[in-house]
């Protein structure tokens, strides 16, 4: 029997969408970032990247990420040179052993970068490979995660020193929240890894852009009444108010006592944030929370956690022509740390090593 | 509401459902106007007085002008409309220009030159010169005025086309409006079709390429020389994608609903000369400017030097229309010296140079111009131009995405001297339509910049 023009149209069509569709599915990784279906560490009892598996980044800075134990974004193992008379304490601040773990959020994650390029690459190819740099850092995280998990790896894991990597000064501040609680099945995270464990990430993403705002968290909401609405600020220069607030709020001495106790090794602060920034028709060079840098930086040292200050350098380097943050596909001078960013860092911290008392 | 805005195809496929429902003229036409003034009231209610008081200007000084015995008193009713309609837009969109412009004077003779909280109403630019089309080919004769208010209203606010055009005439919408026009299926997928390229050609081009603009123009002392020639080549395409885009949209969903606008644009950047360009850009208003400005002035019929004079004063207006500011004043007039050049060297050589050599020298002008265009003040156009010219050192930026945006721009024009440009309408029956029109609905789902990213032309 043969077809009507009307069935012929239609089967071309269905035929071609789902060409279509298998195009777009085949092109996707090139453009479209990994959805990864978390994993709930037993060790460090978080959620984290799925050990074993490569997880891809694309919209500022285009790299793959090779998964390793214990959810580290770019080692693959937990091999590295051990320090033979076991840990240092806190006694000896100047002698970091050889097993460092880092610590932070995206920045220190560096799923941005090739593995090559991330910090603790950096940390250890300008050591020669003699110091191992652990990297336990994650996208959103901030001290009280890492206050939780700090006494759970430290044996296992058979660490010297711990290396935060602070950007935004609240992060650090949020230390007097541990401990957080351990993964849950009724966590968003599980819901959200039983969906990336499913759906191809273009359908994942297709959903998100379609459902949320461009924040990608805010649930999208349809409006059909009339105008005037309301103007929203969308460019806010200056230091937010809720920043402001919490310089005045933020209780140092409670928030690095928290991170004191929770080792008795040696702790070190790089303070990174992101200055210079260009936001705007501006150029940022200072640090919208200085002062609050100042009023934690003593505290820290007398509670004997050593802060190393990366602002001159960044913005040395910045003025050198050499942007420590920002990307092609994103924009130079704004946004995480870059190639060259992670190189200055990891310079800042080798040499801290080799002056161990200042 | 902006076509782009995901609340725009649930209202559209709505009104399509229920207008394609009617049976009658009259319920057609007002479910059409109902649906247009709540588009335009989507942004702000309170101007839609603002366009009912055009539209019942309009419609009553045209029928009176009909009506008249004498020229005097038809010229009276002209000057009526022209006060009222221009009035208007010139409170709305130049009063703080002309106060700004003029503060050392006002001050001079004891004035305050103190500006007012003014906003300007989206689209009055499109529906001023639109319904003043009108009146004006009513005042020569050379259309009849419409009997129905509600027709006439529909035209003037028949929401595909009121917030940035095209700048469709009344002789070439109302007789459309007259009538139910004839389901076609062939023209209804024609229009769809159209509506995704452009909003393709919005989102997915011209938006990814105003990221890079906006943030180089933002401040060009940061940025090399190379980096610089890129934001220049990229606003090019940008307003491009974005204008173009918006037409598409607007023409594929009139299209949709049954009816033809003119078209808007004929790929600009295979202009060979100034006046070639403006045969292919914004075609709707050069023609405007033409029928109603140039020619009124006396376009080329005077003499030589009136007829230079005639189009710096057109092109100058011109530029002055897309937006109360001198960048645009001195790109309308950088426009009138490469039309009146052109038309210099045209008369006395009587020979068009090679078509590489007219290409060139036109994308020169066409670029230079956008730098002004785009520039927020003159200094910092003055900056771009200089650190272009002088190749200055700085941050090297070069977004891969926005490159690629330009080389689509390239390809297509290329690909539209072609074989190729039928099958870029992508026909019903074709075996690439489906295959294409899946790709780019899931690139406008996947690689669309996030954000509110308005029309560029909304502003004007």
């Amino acid at each position: 029997m043969k077809s009507t023009p009307v069935q012929s149209l239609v089967t071309t069509w269905l035929i071609g969408a789902i060409t279509g569709t298998l195009l777009i599915a085949l092109t996707s990784p090139l453009f479209v970032r990994s959805y990864a279906p978390l994993h709930a560490d037993a060790v460090r009892r978080v959620w984290t990247l799925p050990p074993g598996q490569t997880y891809r980044w694309r919209s500022e800075g285009y790299a793959n990420t090779s998964i390793g134990p214990h959810g580290m974004p770019g080692r693959t193992s937990l091999d590295g040179p051990k320090n033979p008379a076991g840990p240092k304490t806190a006694a000896g601040p100047g002698e970091w052993g050889t097993r460092l773990a880092l610590w932070g959020d995206s920045q220190a994650e560096g799923v941005c970068v090739a593995d090559q390029q991330k910090l603790f690459a950096r940390i250890e190819a300008q050591t020669d490979d003699k110091i191992a740099v652990l990297p336990l850092a994650r996208s959103g995280e901030d001290a009280a995660d890492w206050v939780t998990q700090i006494p759970l790896v430290e044996q296992p894991f058979q660490i010297d020193a711990h290396v935060l990597l602070i950007v935004d000064l609240p992060d650090l501040a949020s230390a007097v929240n541990a401990p957080v609680p351990p993964p849950s099945t009724s966590d968003i995270s599980a819901a959200n890894s039983a969906i990336a464990a499913r759906l191809p990430a273009f359908i994942i993403q297709a959903a998100r852009h379609l459902l949320t705002e461009s924040d990608d968290t805010t649930r999208r909401k349809l409006r059909f009444g009339i105008g005037p609405v309301a103007e929203t600020s969308a460019n806010q220069l200056t230091t937010s108010p809720a920043i402001e607030q919490q310089r005045d709020e933020i209780d140092w001495q409670s928030a690095l006592r928290a991170l004191r106790q929770s080792t008795d090794r040696p702790i070190v602060i790089l303070y990174a944030p992101k200055v210079p920034q260009i936001i705007g028709n501006q150029m940022v060079p200072s640090d919208p929370t200085a002062e609050s840098f100042a009023a934690m930086k003593p505290i820290a040292e007398s509670l004997n956690v050593r802060v190393i200050d990366a602002r001159p350098a960044l913005l040395k380097s910045a003025f050198a022509g050499d942007w420590p943050h920002g990307f092609q596909n994103g924009q130079i001078g704004a946004g995480h740390l870059n190639a060259c960013g992670n190189n200055l860092l990891a310079s800042l911290l080798v040499d801290a090593m080799k002056q161990p008392n200042k | 509401m902006l076509f782009t805005q995901l609340e725009f195809p649930i209202f559209f496929i709505a009104v399509l459902i229920s207008v394609w429902l009617c049976r009658t003229h009259t319920a057609r036409n007002s479910l059409l106007l109902i649906a247009s003034y709540y588009f335009y009231a989507y942004w702000d209610y309170r101007f839609c007085g603002l366009l009912l008081l055009s539209t019942v200007v309009d419609f009553v000084v045209a029928r009176q002008m009909f009506r008249a015995q004498t020229t005097s008193g038809r010229r009276g009713l002209l000057l009526i409309s022209l006060v009222v309609n221009l009035g208007v837009l010139g409170f709305f969109k130049y009063f703080n220009f002309f106060i700004d412009s003029a503060r050392p004077l006002l001050e001079s003779i004891g004035m305050s030159g103190q500006t007012l909280q003014i906003i300007l109403p989206v689209g009055i630019s499109f529906y001023t010169f639109q319904t003043l089309s009108y009146t004006i080919d009513v005042y020569r004769g050379v259309l009849k005025p419409v009997n129905r208010f509600l027709d006439f209203a529909l035209y003037v606010a028949f929401f595909p086309q009121l917030v940035a055009g095209p700048i469709v005439r009344a002789r070439e919408l109302l007789p459309q409006l007259a009538t139910v026009p004839p389901w076609s299926g062939r023209r209804f997928y024609g229009g769809a079709q159209q509506v995704l390229r452009g909003t393709v050609k919005k989102m997915l081009l011209a938006d990814r390429l105003g990221e890079a603009v906006d943030i180089v123009f933002a401040n060009p002392d940061f940025y090399d020389g190379p980096t610089l020639w890129l934001a220049a080549f990229a606003y090019a395409g940008q307003i491009y994608y974005d204008f173009s885009g918006y037409s598409d949209i607007a023409i594929g969903a009139a299209k949709m609903l049954g009816y033809r606008f003119p078209i808007n644009f004929r790929h600009p950047y295979l202009a060979r000369s100034a006046a070639d360009f403006w045969h292919r850009w914004h075609m709707t208003l050069s023609r405007w400017l033409r029928d109603y400005l140039y020619i009124s002035l006396g376009g080329n019929r005077i003499s030589t030097i009136v007829t230079y004079r005639n189009l710096m004063i057109t092109m100058t207006l011109g530029g002055l229309w897309h937006g109360a500011a001198w960048t645009f004043v001195l790109w309308g007039a950088w426009h009138g010296i490469a039309l009146s050049v052109q038309r210099w060297i045209a008369n006395h050589t009587h020979r068009r140079p090679p078509a590489v050599v007219g290409w060139t020298l036109t994308m020169g002008v066409v670029l230079l111009g956008w730098v002004l265009f785009r520039s927020p003040d003159l200094t910092i156009a003055q900056t771009m131009l200089i650190r272009m010219a002088t190749f200055a050192d700085g941050i090297a930026w070069y977004p891969p995405l926005a490159m690629l945006a330009l080389a689509c721009l390239l390809l297509e024009h290329v690909a539209w001297r072609t074989r190729l440009r039928k099958a870029m309408r992508l026909p019903i029956n074709a075996w690439y339509s489906p295959i294409a029109t899946t790709i780019m609905i899931w690139a406008l789902l996947l690689y669309a910049p996030r954000g509110f990213r308005p029309f560029v032309y909304f502003q004007f």
